[in-house]
């Protein structure tokens, strides 16, 4: 454990640097690593830790953007449209947050953390074949294209009203645990309204960043915001989502997903073990 | 097409463009804040016992107040507000795209996200 403000300054830094390039690459944005490793590795508080996973998630979902917009994968339409459900969802949420204790909050984060890492594990295949067009998604103007070595591929969404319903869910999870439950959003593009994976994946990443910053102003007035951690995690998590997005084409999808499911496994169990315990 | 002066592709790249912009000036402020705080003595490590920040550093109106006194803590609070900030501008111009491309329907769809983020950002 650091004891001094150098040490504690670096280590800092690279723990944001790590979460960055993890949450740029799986469009889960840096939430999931970094409250776990501020409320165990650093001891810090968890309304600390939750302010700075809202800082991460933007940080990520921003600095990763750039190169992920030049590739022209995300979708607007599908992302502004679902982003009435997950900003409705996060404004519920965070209101709710104040009123449950702090332990309860970490047991709902670690149980969160293990779905999602289920869901990874599970990604699916793309088939490549071209569904037929959704009724509600053709009104939306929602059907798009999206570029392959082939050139750009249409692609048709799927079951836009369900996929609504499950994304004012994740919202409310993001604005009581502060964080862009990208999992959630990924899960739902992907399976649900069935978007090629690296539609899915920068779309999220998009949404992400939208959700957290609709939570952010209330977290903001009661003060979980700490200039002191700010300025040690904002600018470590903004290095490694641009280093994680320029990665992202030469990565290896499938052992990426494999690594991050272990390390969500692992962080997971402590935090519902802390949680019960009391430690958080 | 007529009347439809800008590409989903044009907005796209213009949005990463703001998105840029806003990001590299959210951290060249807070760099800014972290100088002015070297010159006096950094804070002691304890963020164990969660206490809340005083009102300087929770509101808008003080943190542009300690800001503009060039308070360290206030400067970097600055550049995490300015981080905290690009996705609503993204918002904010895509609902300007929509306008460009007449597209109603998402025009309305986008308002009202902007409308429900600003709402969060004045409620608390």
């Amino acid at each position: 454990m650091p004891t001094n403000v150098l040490e504690l300054s670096v280590l800092l830094w690279l723990g944001a640097f790590g979460a960055g390039i993890v949450g740029a690459l799986t469009g889960l944005g840096g939430g999931v690593v970094i409250v776990p490793m501020l409320t165990l590795l650093f001891r810090v508080d968890m309304r600390y830790a939750i302010g700075m996973a809202l800082v991460s998630v933007i940080a990520t979902s921003s600095g990763a953007a750039a190169a992920y917009v030049r590739e022209g994968y995300s979708n607007v339409r599908v992302g502004m449209f679902l982003e009435v459900a997950t900003t409705s969802g996060a404004l519920a949420g965070a209101f709710l947050a104040g009123l449950i204790p702090t332990s309860m909050l970490a047991v709902v984060f670690g149980l969160f953390l293990l779905y999602s890492a289920y869901v990874t594990m599970r990604a699916r295949q793309d088939t490549g074949q071209l569904l037929p067009p959704d009724p509600i998604a053709t009104r939306l103007g929602m059907n798009s294209t999206y570029p392959t070595p082939q050139g750009r591929e249409p692609y048709h969404p799927q079951r836009v009203s369900l996929t609504w319903g499950l994304m004012a869910v994740a919202g409310l999870l993001s604005g009581l645990l502060g964080i862009g439950s990208g999992a959630l959003k990924v899960l739902a593009l992907d399976r649900v309204m069935r978007l090629p994976f690296k539609v899915s994946t920068t779309t999220s990443n998009f949404m992400i960043g939208v959700t957290a910053a609709a939570s952010a102003g209330i977290y903001l007035h009661r003060g979980y915001i700490d200039p002191g951690l700010a300025m040690r995690v904002m600018l470590g998590v903004l290095a490694g989502a641009v280093v994680g997005s320029r990665l992202l084409a030469a990565a290896k999808a499938g052992a990426l997903m494999v690594l991050l499911a272990v390390v969500i496994v692992a962080l997971a169990v402590e935090m519902v073990v802390h949680g019960l315990a009391g430690w958080i | 097409m007529p009347g439809r002066p800008w590409t989903d592709e044009q907005v796209e790249r213009l949005l990463g463009r703001v998105l840029q912009v806003g990001v590299v000036l959210a951290a060249v402020v807070l760099v800014g804040g972290v100088v002015f705080l070297l010159g006096h003595a950094m804070q002691a490590y304890d963020y164990h016992v969660f206490r809340g920040e005083s009102v300087d550093l929770r509101t808008l109106e003080g943190i542009v107040q300690g800001a503009s006194g060039l308070d360290g803590r206030d400067v970097i609070q600055l550049g995490v507000v300015l981080l905290l900030a690009t996705p609503i501008a993204r918002v904010a111009l895509s609902a300007f795209a929509f306008a460009r491309q007449r597209d109603v329907t998402y025009v309305v769809v986008t308002s009202l996200v902007l409308l429900l983020l600003l709402a969060s950002l004045l409620a608390g």
